[in-house]
């Protein structure tokens, strides 16, 4: 059986690693494909690389994003994901063709979910993630929103996750906005909910701080995989402790 | 040095095969049209979706080039979609044919209770190896199956059969442990 998968987000812009509150304030991180070959070695079992100016039309952008998609594909021998202003075929293939294994696909999604089947006939359900910024408008209810939750839209967030995968989508990067950022944990309760309503594997993001939250998550949210960021930039963590943890609490990884 | 003869179904991602080919010190040669199927072995990646692949193969020739060359002892290896298609038919897109170089079909993984597609790593002989896939191979000879791994039921993970090999984990992403992995197969059948 395969094992639950800890993943490491790193959010890109200009081609190095940044981190922000809320996609403001940000503050450079290093060069991303010297923290991606940490993580690598650090027994990450994925990499989320979200290229936070993408859905800013920039000339010269596309090309500065192939150029270190291509150089992160030279350094890793574990499998990556790369998300940001994919809004056709021609986009995701063009990351598929620098090197990306998959693409995490947002915004356009929430405009048309015909998106999505349009890469996943062609690339394949597995290699096609539904970014989901989810914001809560009631305790168990989320609507999906665009840009980072900046721009709120007017679909339930379950009700787009379920049709998503009608679509093609192979998974579901669930973040909540809510949460993201605090470090308190992950919102569990609305990850069982995404996790119970489709058959696809879910991975939950948005307030990861410490091992425990990963435990819950990945147990009483049912999340098939969990992300997270801050806490190991800062270095307060590194992904080997948080899998240390799992295993002695009787969740079997795989092992770094 | 070996050549390998890398199979371009118009889907992207070769290079990361192509990345672990030049790691382990083989020349590539990718394959757009029969006249490129030259090489010591001919590698099909695991890239994309059956129905396109299947297409892709067909419109550009290298459908009947590969079963002549399979036909004729060529050692072919497959990876994921690559070792799927060496078979005879999909249930991803019936109606389609596949290479018919090992007989049996291609069915979607049966995992009541557990999400599909199957994505992480598993281990296969106690070694973990990254698996990204929702179908798996249904040989109509058992003995083919050299090893297996576990998503619901048992599925085969590694096909042997003459100089013919097949993974259905992604060696080339599965770090160290992958890279050696791919370079056995490759040994075994030059």
């Amino acid at each position: 059986m395969s094992w639950p998968r800890i993943l490491v987000c790193l959010d890109v812009a200009g081609g190095r690693v940044v981190k922000g509150t809320r996609f403001t304030d940000l503050k450079d991180q290093g060069d991303t494909v010297a923290l991606a070959s940490r993580y690598a070695e650090q027994g990450a079992d994925e990499l989320l690389f979200l290229d936070i100016e993408a859905s800013v039309p920039v000339d010269g952008a596309r090309a500065t994003r192939l150029d270190w998609v291509h150089r992160v594909a030279d350094e890793l021998s574990i499998p990556f994901a790369v998300g940001g202003g994919v809004r056709s075929w021609e986009d995701a293939l063009a990351l598929l063709e620098a090197g990306a294994d998959r693409v995490g696909i947002g915004s356009a999604a929430t405009r048309d979910v015909g998106v999505l089947t349009s890469i996943a006939e062609r690339a394949g359900a597995q290699a096609v993630i539904l970014s989901l910024d989810a914001l809560h408008i009631a305790p168990a209810a989320c609507v999906a929103t665009r840009r980072g939750g900046r721009d709120v839209t007017g679909h339930d967030a379950l009700d787009l996750a379920r049709r998503a995968v009608d679509a093609g989508a192979g998974e579901i990067l669930l973040n909540v906005i809510d949460a993201d950022g605090t470090r308190a944990g992950f919102d569990v309760a609305y990850t069982r909910q995404v996790a119970d309503a489709v058959t696809v594997p879910v991975v939950a993001s948005g307030g990861a701080g410490n091992p425990a939250h990963f435990l819950r998550v990945l147990t009483e949210g049912r999340a098939n995989a969990a992300l997270g960021a801050g806490l190991f930039h800062d270095g307060s963590h590194t992904v080997c402790q948080v899998k240390d943890y799992l295993i002695s609490h009787g969740l079997e990884v795989r092992p770094c | 040095m070996s050549t390998v003869a890398l199979v371009d179904y118009g889907a992207g991602n070769l290079g990361n095969v192509e990345r672990a080919l030049g790691r382990l010190g083989f020349a590539v040669r990718r394959v757009r049209t029969p006249r490129d199927l030259r090489g010591d072995v001919i590698l099909l990646p695991g890239v994309g979706a059956w129905g396109a692949a299947v297409r892709t193969l067909a419109e550009r020739g290298v459908t009947a080039a590969l079963r002549s060359a399979a036909r004729e002892g060529h050692p072919v290896v497959g990876i994921c979609l690559g070792l799927q298609l060496l078979f005879d038919r999909s249930e991803e897109s019936p109606g389609t044919d596949g290479l018919g170089i090992l007989a049996g079909c291609v069915r979607r993984l049966r995992a009541p209770g557990l999400v599909l597609p199957h994505l992480g790593w598993a281990p296969v002989a106690g070694t973990p190896y990254y698996f990204a896939h929702s179908y798996c191979v249904v040989p109509d000879d058992p003995s083919v199956v050299a090893a297996t791994a576990e998503w619901g039921e048992v599925f085969p993970a590694v096909v042997a059969h003459g100089v013919v090999r097949g993974v259905q984990f992604h060696p080339e992403r599965s770090g160290e442990p992958g890279l050696y992995r791919l370079n056995d197969l490759l040994a075994e059948v030059t």
